[in-house]
């Protein structure tokens, strides 16, 4: 490119963007420049004067944060005149400040702690008391802020405007008295909050499920997955001398949470530090016992084998397993037991609307990735509320919004958060979706018509880049045929490759319909024929057990327990020989005959596949409690007492036969899998070209 | 003192509607609130984001920033008077010694029985008549203490009955401590 702007920093040459931050320039050639209020994701705002640098031929030191780069700058960031500002800036930072730092939940990882002992001057010259308010406050669910030690930058309070559009939060009153607060009765309890403890530079917001987590030395990080939902954001798990998860934070990746976490997943964490299964357990006279892994093992594999080849089996595994467990899992039903009763949810879905992400393939739209938010000038979300549903995805669709003014149209029987930024909201009778689609469709195909789809229809009728987001409550739909139907006509009116992004609900279903952790489909969404077609849902499994048509469960991940009827679970689990392998009896009603200690995500290795396909690993960050394993060992092992041998020894091998079963994951190669995930090859766009971060 | 009244709400209803965004109205919309109860409350603040299509914290964050908007109690009559340079040149602090003297109360603080704040602020624009002070919203000029007499002889005379119970403290749990009050 020809347009770059030419400058000198401290003596170095640099070409770079033209209006790049000097700021971002000097980052570009390993200049530390200290910044407090400046966030690459956040409008410059030059709040903090901690980025002061010279430019020559500029009377004043200038903020870095806030000056574009422009050719033939000579800037300087490390002379004496810049180096006397920033201790000048230091001690004013620190004047009211509490200097806490061995109490501090950031001691350790806090740049104003950090820059002071770089920068900082070594002691005040504030000879007065200190401003001291009340602290800390608990100004939302998940978080304190303590005022004493806020700068101001007002990071949080930008966040919760530019970003996540929940102003709870504002800053108060003005000079030594401003204060960052929220008003009575109106609390921070937006569901990004948590955000802004990882954007505050200081100790001032910290997480009230977090705090006192320890000492940030004495903390290690694992990076991983989160499992609140099908977006797969990228977490870091920090955590105590492999012991206990003590928080999670972000850990970006453009292709999935573009660098935030919602504070469901953020603070979701403490089913793997409570109520843990340690051990296995064998029921005794009516009462749990622990008892060997081995004698589990052959305890569950002798009812496992009992009911094989019989049709009277039937198989629940959690979409929160990782794909190498569900592949074992769906390995031991479907070639040792033979069994085809499995699925991953007991929740409604119509048998045609199980791979809802070949379904809208087929209906002609082009299987969308997340980052198509990021290109589109027009989203239409189809029977999804992404505030529930995937939040983050929700902030993506938000950025697209407010950044590039793009529009949505919102089809959803209710007003969700999102309709607040559009006109254009369908809202319909549940049971409607299948003819307000084809409404749309027959609008945009006309151009216009009347009321709402009207005018949407006129919107999504321009030639403007387009994604489609449809949600996974539209699988319930007893009559699916006419919603394909519909949905394949709104496909052919929005025109050629428009992408549709399919939201699934937990963190792996993705991976488990890619695996044929459902009847009827096999690994690699093959739809199954012959004797295994004839497989149960999860529904009909509880109920079939309940009514004694089948003898027995085995349930792995309580998941899809929660997702029916509580007393319809409850009949069926007390009617079976039931199996439970997980890691908490918690959500379990009846009491097993065996129980297999399953490790959580946060203590093995493997990977998940998101909901749009991205196939992500996970690393072992905490020991498994007690003596539990990771399910694909488990399984393994009941395989082995029940005479077949499992070939694979390690996470690894285990990936080495879902890409050979998975034909979307076979040109995935393990070592690329690395901490930001591949895109399983179904839903790869022909180019992955860069999206925008 | 507490939420706005229909007529203020139509007040701000009416000014909102000369804004292509009603946010814009937020400053005269704080002026309706504070006119209606002499400061303007939390639940004032609450009311008018609705109105505004704005966040209480956003509203109480512009509300909490400027000076001109109270948010503790202040007497019925707010004497300001001018301390920067041409007014102080002209004497404005012999008239800010001398209110203190005359209604015993210093600067920032509002007389026992409710009826008079004073307080001195920064540069009212008026130099050429200074030393200047303002009272509600009307500026005084030239004023000597002999005029500064009289009118607080008017208004400390006034009948009762145009003499309304002081407003009761709000207590703003998010001052500082030892921060100096508005």
């Amino acid at each position: 490119m020809s347009d770059l702007v030419t400058l000198t920093i401290d003596g170095q040459q640099i070409q770079t963007a033209p209006n790049t931050l000097l700021v971002e320039a000097a980052a570009q050639l390993g200049i530390l420049v200290p910044v407090y209020c400046y966030h690459p994701k956040l409008a410059p705002i030059g709040a903090c004067r901690m980025c002061l640098v010279e430019i020559e031929g500029m009377p004043k030191l200038t903020p870095s944060c806030t000056t574009p780069v422009k050719e033939g700058m000579v800037v300087h960031t490390q002379n004496a005149r810049v180096e006397k500002a920033r201790r000048g800036m230091l001690e004013f930072l620190l004047i009211h400040h509490p200097l806490d730092c061995p109490v501090c939940d950031k001691g350790g990882e806090c740049p104003l702690q950090d820059y002071t002992y770089e920068f900082g001057p070594r002691k005040t010259r504030f000879r007065y008391p200190k401003r001291h308010w009340d602290k800390p406050l608990q100004i939302g669910k998940n978080i304190l802020l303590d005022r004493e030690r806020c700068i101001m930058c007002l990071r949080c309070v930008r966040f919760c405007e530019e970003i996540s559009d929940h102003q709870q939060i504002g800053v108060f009153e003005r000079g030594h008295s401003q204060c960052i607060g929220t008003v009575p009765g109106h609390s921070f309890d937006s569901q990004f909050s948590g955000n802004t403890i990882e954007l505050c530079p200081v100790g001032a917001l910290t997480g009230a499920p977090t705090r006192f987590f320890g000492r940030t030395w004495e903390i290690q990080h694992t990076p991983s997955i989160c499992t609140g939902c099908a977006a797969g954001c990228n977490i870091r798990i920090d955590h105590r001398q492999q012991r206990d998860v003590v928080r999670l934070w972000s850990r970006e990746n453009k292709h999935t949470d573009d660098g935030w976490l919602c504070d469901r997943g953020r603070f979701g964490y403490e089913f793997v530090n409570q109520d843990r299964l340690k051990d296995f357990k064998i029921l005794q006279d009516g009462q749990l016992v622990d008892a060997t892994t081995q004698q589990a093992t052959v305890k569950a594999a002798s009812i496992l084998s009992k009911h094989a080849n019989s049709g009277s089996l039937g198989v629940l595994a959690s979409p929160i397993l990782t794909n190498e467990e569900l592949y074992a899992v769906e390995w031991l039903t479907r070639s040792v037991l033979q069994t085809s009763s499995i699925d991953h949810t007991a929740s409604a879905v119509n048998p045609q609307a199980v791979q809802l992400h070949s379904v809208v393939r087929e209906a002609g739209f082009r299987s969308g990735v997340l980052t198509d938010i990021d290109e589109a000038a027009q989203i239409v979300t189809i029977g999804v509320d992404l505030s529930n549903d995937q939040p983050i995805t929700e902030l993506r669709v938000k950025k697209a919004l407010f950044q590039r003014k793009a529009q949505l149209v919102s089809l959803y029987p209710e007003t969700i958060e999102l309709g607040r930024y559009t006109e254009h909201n369908l809202i319909y009778e549940p049971g409607q979706e299948a003819s307000v689609v084809a409404s749309l469709a027959a609008a945009v195909r006309s151009g216009g018509g009347e009321g709402v789809v009207g005018q949407a229809a006129r919107l999504l009728s321009s030639e403007a880049p387009k994604a489609v987001i449809v949600g996974w409550k539209l699988q319930g739909l007893s009559d699916f045929s006419a919603l394909a139907k519909a949905l394949g006509e709104l496909a052919s009116a929005l025109g050629p490759d428009v992408p549709c992004i399919t939201i699934y609900p937990n963190c792996n279903t993705r991976g488990a319909l890619d695996l044929g952790i459902t009847p009827g489909w096999l690994p690699g969404g093959v739809a199954a024929t012959g004797s295994s077609e004839s497989g149960m849902t999860g529904i009909q499994i509880l109920e079939a057990a309940r009514d004694g048509r089948l003898k027995a469960l085995w349930v792995v991940g309580a998941e899809p327990l929660l997702e029916a009827d509580p007393e319809l679970v409850k009949a069926a689990l007390a009617n079976v020989e039931f199996i439970y392998q997980g890691w908490s009896l918690r959500d379990v009603p009846v009491d097993p005959d065996v129980v297999l200690a399953n490790v959580t995500f946060a203590e093995q290795a493997g990977t998940f596949t998101n909901t749009d396909g991205r196939v992500q690993r996970i690393y072992p960050a905490v020991k498994p409690h007690g003596r539990s394993r990771p399910g694909w060992q488990i399984v393994a092992d009941l395989g082995r007492a029940l005479g077949k041998t499992w070939e694979a020894t390690s996470d690894q091998e285990v990936f080495e036969q879902i890409r050979q079963a998975v034909p979307a994951y076979s040109q995935i190669k393990w070592s690329e899998v690395g901490t930001l995930g591949v895109q399983s090859g179904a839903s790869a766009p022909p180019a992955m070209a860069g999206a925008t971060g | 003192m507490a939420h706005l009244t229909a007529e203020s709400r139509q007040r701000i209803n009416d000014i909102a509607a000369r804004y292509p965004e009603k946010r814009s109205a937020l400053l005269p919309a704080l002026y309706v609130a504070q006119e209606q109860d002499g400061i303007v409350t939390d639940e004032a603040i609450i009311d008018i984001a609705e109105l505004l299509e704005a966040t209480p914290a956003y509203v109480k964050g512009v509300a909490s920033f400027y000076t001109m908007y109270y948010r503790y109690s202040v007497g019925k009559y707010i004497l300001q008077v001018c301390g920067t340079l041409s007014c102080e040149l002209c004497g404005s602090g012999q008239l800010v010694n001398h209110l203190e003297e005359r209604l015993g109360i210093k600067e920032g603080e509002t007389t026992p029985d409710g009826r008079f704040t004073f307080e001195t602020v920064e540069c009212l624009g008026a130099c050429g008549g200074a030393p200047v002070m303002l009272l509600g919203d009307k500026y005084y000029e030239k004023l000597t203490i002999k005029q500064l007499d009289a009118i607080i002889d008017d208004l400390r005379f006034k009948p009762a009955s145009d003499h309304p119970e002081p407003p009761q403290l709000v207590p703003f749990e998010d001052k500082p401590a030892g921060a100096k009050s508005t």
